[in-house]
């Protein structure tokens, strides 16, 4: 095999230029989708800019850009319609104000309800005043509001001692229970007698000291 | 094409006929470049798509080319070539010798220039940067002029004269050593 002469710059321009020739060619198929694809996309972008003129020339008059006019036009109908919103939203306030008195549920709407009524307990006492609160939903009809009753019974013969005493201890056992109820006024404790060797032995010698007398009350200094 | 500056203004204002014009001019080209420069035919119909279709994306916006279409489609697919080429991350050099070796015929039924074709492509495979690759197609088998190419490859006329030149000196050292070191 013969060697290749080594050929020099002009003649390497010429082989690049040869090479062009080697190169294949655009496959038709794809060529012609390419174009429709192409073609397609056009159309679509003239339509879509036709569009935006349209609404640019019919709302701002002529010429300009259609998508600038558009949203220099769209944002005063939004400020209106916001107006009419808050417009008729303060109609209805104001009326809600006016005819108030006629219905009073319906600017207040957190009307809470308090009813108060004595119910008897289980445990019977000389001054049994029970009083509950009852907090009802809120409606739009007028609230009934109930007057509390107060229920006082008064015990009018006071027990003697030896009922006291068998109140507590004679029973069923269990102080405090319902039998053993001393009947006693609110604040007071029964006295019970002290059992030998039960108690605090320190006071079982020591008598009563006896009650102090009342402080008269001092006169009001004058100047005061 | 004829009165150029017509058609593009056509184009502009995306004209049906004047958009179907530049894309039977120029789309056979740019795939043809794009193989050059080592693209699948695959990848060189999409990039076509590409380049068309930022023309018309121009062309909306009242945009584009005035004059000089077919540097401004030649640098877009340039562009858009690098681009890919970067996302891809490719560290192997373009390859212009692996699409003439398609349709080959063996080498020993190779004419004395045919070999020199064969030698000189794979030179410009494995002997040339990506720039010095690029300068000599837009120079010699596109046939743009030397401020064009700068154009297209983003560089000044007297770097691609360098770039040109150094690239035929490495060809030109590359053959002579596939021939036995005869000068």
């Amino acid at each position: 095999m013969m060697p290749i002469q080594s050929p020099n710059s002009k003649e390497i321009i010429k082989l690049l230029s040869k090479l062009k020739a080697e190169t294949l060619e655009y496959p038709a198929d794809m060529l012609m989708s390419r174009k429709a694809a192409f073609l397609k996309q056009a159309v679509t972008l003239k339509i879509q800019g036709k569009g935006q003129g349209g609404e640019g020339g019919q709302q701002g008059g002529s010429g300009g850009s259609g998508s600038a006019l558009g949203g220099s036009t769209a944002a005063p109908s939004i400020a209106l319609q916001a107006l009419i919103g808050f417009g008729l939203v303060a109609l209805m306030l104001l009326g809600a104000y006016l005819f108030r008195e006629q219905d009073p549920g319906l600017l207040d709407e957190n009307v809470v309800a308090v009813s108060e009524s004595t119910e008897p307990t289980s445990l019977p006492g000389p001054n049994s005043i029970t009083t509950s609160i009852i907090k009802t939903r809120p409606t739009k009809t007028t609230p009934t509001v109930e007057t509390p009753e107060i229920t006082t019974t008064v015990i009018e013969s006071t027990p003697t001692a030896e009922e006291l005493i068998n109140g507590i201890t004679v029973g069923d056992g269990a102080p405090g229970g319902p039998t053993a109820n001393p009947g006693l006024h609110l604040g007071e404790t029964p006295e019970t007698p002290a059992a030998p060797g039960q108690g605090n032995p320190g006071n079982v010698n020591q008598p009563d000291k006896p009650d102090k007398p009342d402080k008269p009350n001092k006169p009001d200094k004058p100047g005061r | 094409m004829k009165d150029e500056t017509a058609v593009i203004t056509a184009a502009g204002s995306l004209n049906h006929d004047a958009l179907t014009a530049i894309f039977d001019e120029y789309a056979p080209a740019i795939f043809k470049y794009l193989l050059r420069l080592d693209v699948n035919p695959q990848e060189a119909d999409q990039t076509v798509g590409d380049v068309f279709a930022r023309l018309l994306d121009k062309f909306s916006k009242g945009e584009g080319p005035r004059t000089n279409l077919r540097s401004y489609l030649f640098q877009t697919a340039y562009h858009l070539v690098v681009d890919h080429a970067r996302e891809r991350q490719r560290t192997a050099p373009l390859d212009v010798a692996d699409t003439i070796k398609e349709d080959k015929q063996p080498v020993q039924a190779l004419t004395e220039e045919k070999m020199l074709l064969e030698n000189l492509a794979i030179a410009m495979q494995h002997e040339l940067t990506e720039d010095q690759r690029n300068v000599l197609i837009l120079r010699y088998q596109e046939d743009f002029s030397l401020k064009e190419t700068a154009e297209i490859v983003g560089k000044n006329v007297n770097a691609v004269k360098a770039l040109q030149n150094r690239a035929i000196n490495n060809l030109r050292e590359a053959l002579r050593r596939e021939n036995g070191g005869e000068p």
